[in-house]
């Protein structure tokens, strides 16, 4: 009978210990829910970034004097048709190579600073005895890590990766990417074994900017762009 | 029994003691289910904006590709987002060093003349200020897009452009 206050006190405290344990939960609960609905939102919103970037930079146009600004050009044709043309030439992009990568710079801007990105196309027509296709364009965007304020920051490079798997170190390096990817009929020099149309990969994969190893690099084989 | 009744005060007065940890304990249990609840409820809506914004977006983007000025009236007619306040439309690509979300400039379909139509939606957008902001949730997304224009030849010419999208809604203080 005289040991009823002590027993009181004992359960209030298994109470209060029970208590604790749900408040941690819950508490627990509150501070994570909604990290991966996020991740997935900004997933979202960079996929649909890519495929918009992709398409805007298709549609646009270049004059066909590339001496001339678009802004004053007489006649323009499709970016993508002025691409399809000079592949058709000699089986590589030159005359329409830089106007491509300062496109690609600008419609990217938006999310330049906190974003790397690579855009390429892929041949996916083995030439002469090779088994795989060849990169005939391959961008690479970098960020210098860390930034000095006032400079730029933004590092581009021309790649070029003797093949798919050269692509694994960089693959295997990222987290966070988002890609699109659109396959594209190109027309190749009538001279190219292996017949005249090709279908091509034209990819664009972007990734929270990162320092990327010197071993990755080297596997892509890549050279600033010439300012 | 006088003994055994040392210190006894009462049937109640004896469980007195124990009321404290059991009052502890059911107030942090209140507590944590009030902070958490709040949360959920705040993040919720969060996400909430967030999709609204992307379908905004969504919506104007269509294809991609704007050709002329009631193309872009007719995506702008077709969004079905009532929840938040927002205004929408294409500006140049290259944004001017001092631009916010408060102050972006929208492209016109035209030069600078009063027939001109602005790349704007809704038509009369609702302002936002930097004033009395604080209590407001602000969303922005910015997606590249394809824009038809005429250049100083007269030559049509498509120009990648921005569609930036800025929704807000006033959330309760």
């Amino acid at each position: 009978m005289g040991m009823k206050g002590q027993a009181a006190v004992t359960d209030s405290l298994y109470f209060l210990l029970i208590i604790t344990g749900l408040s941690v939960f819950l508490f627990v609960f509150a501070n994570s829910y909604g990290s991966t609905v996020s991740q997935s939102l900004q997933r979202k919103y960079e996929t649909d970034f890519a495929s918009s970037a992709m398409e805007t930079l298709f549609n646009q146009s270049i004059p066909r004097d590339t001496n001339a600004k678009i802004s004053d050009a007489m006649e323009s044709d499709y970016l993508l048709a002025a691409l399809k043309e000079d592949y058709a030439d000699n089986g590589i992009l030159d005359s329409t190579r830089d106007y491509l990568t300062k496109s690609i710079g600008a419609i990217m801007s938006p999310i330049s600073d906190s974003r790397d990105y690579i855009f390429y196309f892929y041949d996916t027509t083995p030439p002469g005895n090779s088994q795989t296709g060849s990169f005939f364009y391959f961008l690479l965007k970098t960020s210098v890590i860390p930034c000095p304020q006032g400079t730029n920051c933004a590092k581009f490079s021309y790649c070029a990766p003797a093949d798919f798997s050269s692509l694994q170190g960089l693959s295997l390096s990222l987290s966070g990417t988002s890609q699109s990817e659109t396959r594209l009929i190109f027309v190749r020099p009538s001279d190219s074994p292996g017949g005249s149309a090709t279908t091509v990969r034209a990819s664009l994969i972007m990734w929270p900017a990162t320092v990327l190893g010197q071993n990755v690099l080297a596997a892509l084989n890549c050279a600033p762009v010439p300012a | 029994m006088l003994e055994k009744q040392k210190g006894f005060i009462g049937p109640i007065g004896d469980d007195l003691p124990s009321l404290i940890p059991l009052l502890f304990g059911l107030m942090i249990f209140f507590s944590t289910f009030t902070l958490t609840f709040n949360s959920f409820d705040q993040k919720t809506a969060s996400f909430q904006y967030d999709l609204d914004a992307l379908k905004i977006a969504a919506s104007l983007r269509g294809n991609n590709y704007v050709y002329d000025y009631p193309q872009f009236k007719s995506l702008c007619d077709s969004i079905g987002v009532q929840s938040l306040s927002f205004r929408a439309g294409i500006a140049a690509l290259s944004p001017s060093a001092d631009e916010t979300v408060f102050n972006v400039e929208f492209l016109k379909d035209g030069p600078n003349s009063a027939g001109a139509n602005t790349y704007v939606c809704p038509e009369n957008p609702p302002e936002l200020k930097l004033e009395g902001s604080q209590n407001k949730k602000i969303v922005s997304k910015v997606l590249p897009i394809a824009l038809q224009q005429k250049n100083s030849s007269g030559t049509s010419i498509i120009v990648p452009a921005r569609l930036v999208v800025i929704a807000w809604k006033v959330i309760q203080q």
